[in-house]
């Protein structure tokens, strides 16, 4: 176990470089914030 | 899982076992190895959503709120409360791969994530005892509906059956709930159909809109906020299950944007048949209204997928309670099956006052977000903000003094304050266990919830916390490099 884990941690670490996971950029952070969080809480005080 | 099978044929035996290993427990999951795009993190994300404990929850806001503003509060509230789960606990666990209460000892610390998961386990035992008292009602309200009264106990027997059936189930495998899935979701899905469309086609919307709630107070903005706190805690319950997906998914948007749409916005619409029907029924309890809206044939057909739906979710929250328990020293070398008994023990509670807590179910509803909203902001501010993304995985696993995580004592006394002064500010605002009794912040509740302020305090003050102390003096490895270290004391 101990073997295997630092196995997968030196590939985890060489995801920093490579990224194969992708960031969430601006436009995801606006729709996040906007659609997900801001719009969902103006449709509750419009409807109180 | 099939994609994990798959490969496996490819794999010698041992790597196939520490693939397996990795998925089912705490090894960081290879990019490679996920199983989840966007499509099958979707179909799973929805599979969960559309669980029955969702007709509970629509029946616990018609207590308090008709139809138009039950559907605003549910939908809003789901939704805002699986995004701040999501992305409190996604992100990293999808970046690294990391089981969820690994990824918390990052920001609690080695021995403070302990914590963490015990919160986690009472989530698990909570809904697990909750629906399987569902189950035993449904029994109990399909025999009666058939002529046959099998006593007052008979709620508390099929309770303790549920647990013995989703214990066996879970001690064959993961591969065993996958089985059910296969029968249970698209069950679901056709039964939430069907209620919409009984519902408009026999009542129609005005009767909807014109039902009142069935034990509203007297103050309709504390109603409504009420019902949107429901909402709230509805969505931040799924905090325990996001990590878990979110790992075995290939990449940041899909291990976000699924979820919000699935377990947030998606299952806030499948409460609401709860919600219409508790409204035109009079009755929360979906084993009493499933029988009025769908007659005895009907009913007793929906009631049984109820039953095996429950016993399927049963089982999947006890297997991730028992693999969130390896986390506790002395109890990682028990055997498996020893381990998921040990889960099971907390669950006994609902055979022995099983009416009881199924009526207080909406204030673990309420708990849920009591534990889970301020713990999310802590979570959120630290990886995003104060650790800009970036975390030094080997020292997850690292229990050493000198790891990273460590703190003090193994506790990040700051984080772990900051969430307790969230989860006080939370009591202070709203009584779980009686909402409608006045709490000392009762009007600041009508006005800003419970859990937006149990979120935004502890979140400022955890930044300003680790921000101008933990970040300068060196605790917590904020400012450490990232590749993997050597590790002196692996608590794997």
């Amino acid at each position: 176990m101990q073997e295997e884990l630092k196995r997968r941690l030196e590939i985890i670490a060489g995801y920093e470089k490579e990224n194969p996971f992708g960031n969430l950029g601006i436009f995801d952070w606006a729709v996040t914030l906007l659609l997900f969080i801001a719009l969902p809480l103006l449709i509750v005080i419009w409807g109180a | 899982m099939e994609k994990v099978r798959g490969n496996n044929k490819n794999l010698g035996v041992s790597q196939s076992a520490h693939q397996e290993e990795a998925v089912f427990g705490r090894l960081p999951i290879l990019h490679h190895e996920r199983e989840y795009s966007f499509k099958g993190i979707s179909a799973t994300g929805f599979a969960q959503a559309i669980a029955t404990w969702c007709f509970l929850i629509g029946g616990y806001s018609a207590y308090y709120v008709g139809a138009v503003q039950g559907i605003i509060t549910l939908i809003a509230g789901c939704a805002i409360g699986v995004t701040l789960s999501a992305l409190s606990c996604a992100l990293a666990c999808n970046r690294y791969g990391l089981e969820q209460i690994d990824y918390t000892k990052a920001c609690f610390g080695q021995r403070g994530s302990q914590i963490i998961m015990f919160f986690y386990v009472i989530n698990q035992v909570g809904w697990t005892g909750l629906i399987l008292v569902m189950f035993a009602n449904a029994f109990k309200n399909a025999s009666l509906t058939l002529g046959f009264n099998a006593g007052p106990y008979i709620v508390s027997i099929v309770t303790f059956l549920g647990i013995i059936a989703a214990y066996a189930i879970t001690v064959r495998g993961v591969r065993m709930l996958n089985l059910f899935n296969l029968i249970v979701t698209p069950g679901l899905v056709i039964v939430c159909c069907a209620l919409f469309y009984f519902i408009f086609k026999e009542h129609g919307w005005s009767a909807l809109v014109s039902a009142l709630p069935l034990t509203p107070t007297e103050d309709k903005q504390f109603n409504y906020i009420l019902s949107f706190e429901y909402g709230l805690g509805a969505g931040f319950s799924w905090w325990p299950g996001i990590g878990f997906l979110a790992r075995n998914t290939d990449n940041q948007r899909n291990s976000f944007y699924p979820q919000v749409l699935t377990m947030g916005f998606g299952m806030g619409v499948i409460c609401l048949t709860g919600l219409f029907s508790a409204l035109l029924f009079k009755t929360y309890d979906p084993t009493e209204w499933m029988l009025k809206i769908g007659g005895p044939v009907l009913g007793i057909a929906a009631l049984l997928l109820v039953a095996i739906a429950n016993i399927s979710a049963s089982s999947a929250m006890i297997y991730i309670a028992g693999l969130s328990l390896r986390h506790i020293p002395f109890l990682r070398s028990i055997k498996w099956w020893k381990l998921l008994a040990i889960s099971c023990i907390p669950v006994m509670a609902f055979v022995f006052w099983p009416d009881y807590l199924y009526e207080k179910g909406n204030a673990f509803l309420a708990y849920n977000a009591t534990m889970y909203a301020p713990m999310s902001g802590i979570l959120l501010i630290d990886y995003l903000l104060l650790r800009k993304r970036k975390l030094n995985v080997s020292q997850i696993f690292e229990s050493s003094k000198s790891g990273h995580y460590w703190f003090f004592r193994g506790f990040n006394v700051f984080a772990v304050f900051s969430m307790i002064a969230g989860q006080i500010i939370y009591l202070l605002l709203l009584n779980p266990l009686d909402p409608t009794a006045s709490a000392p912040g009762h009007n600041m509740f009508r006005w800003f919830t419970a859990s937006v302020p149990a979120i935004l305090i502890p979140m400022a003050a955890y930044y300003l916390f680790a921000r101008f102390y933990l970040v300068k003096s060196g605790y917590g490895g904020y400012a450490a490099e990232t590749a993997p270290i050597p590790i002196k004391s692996p608590n794997i």
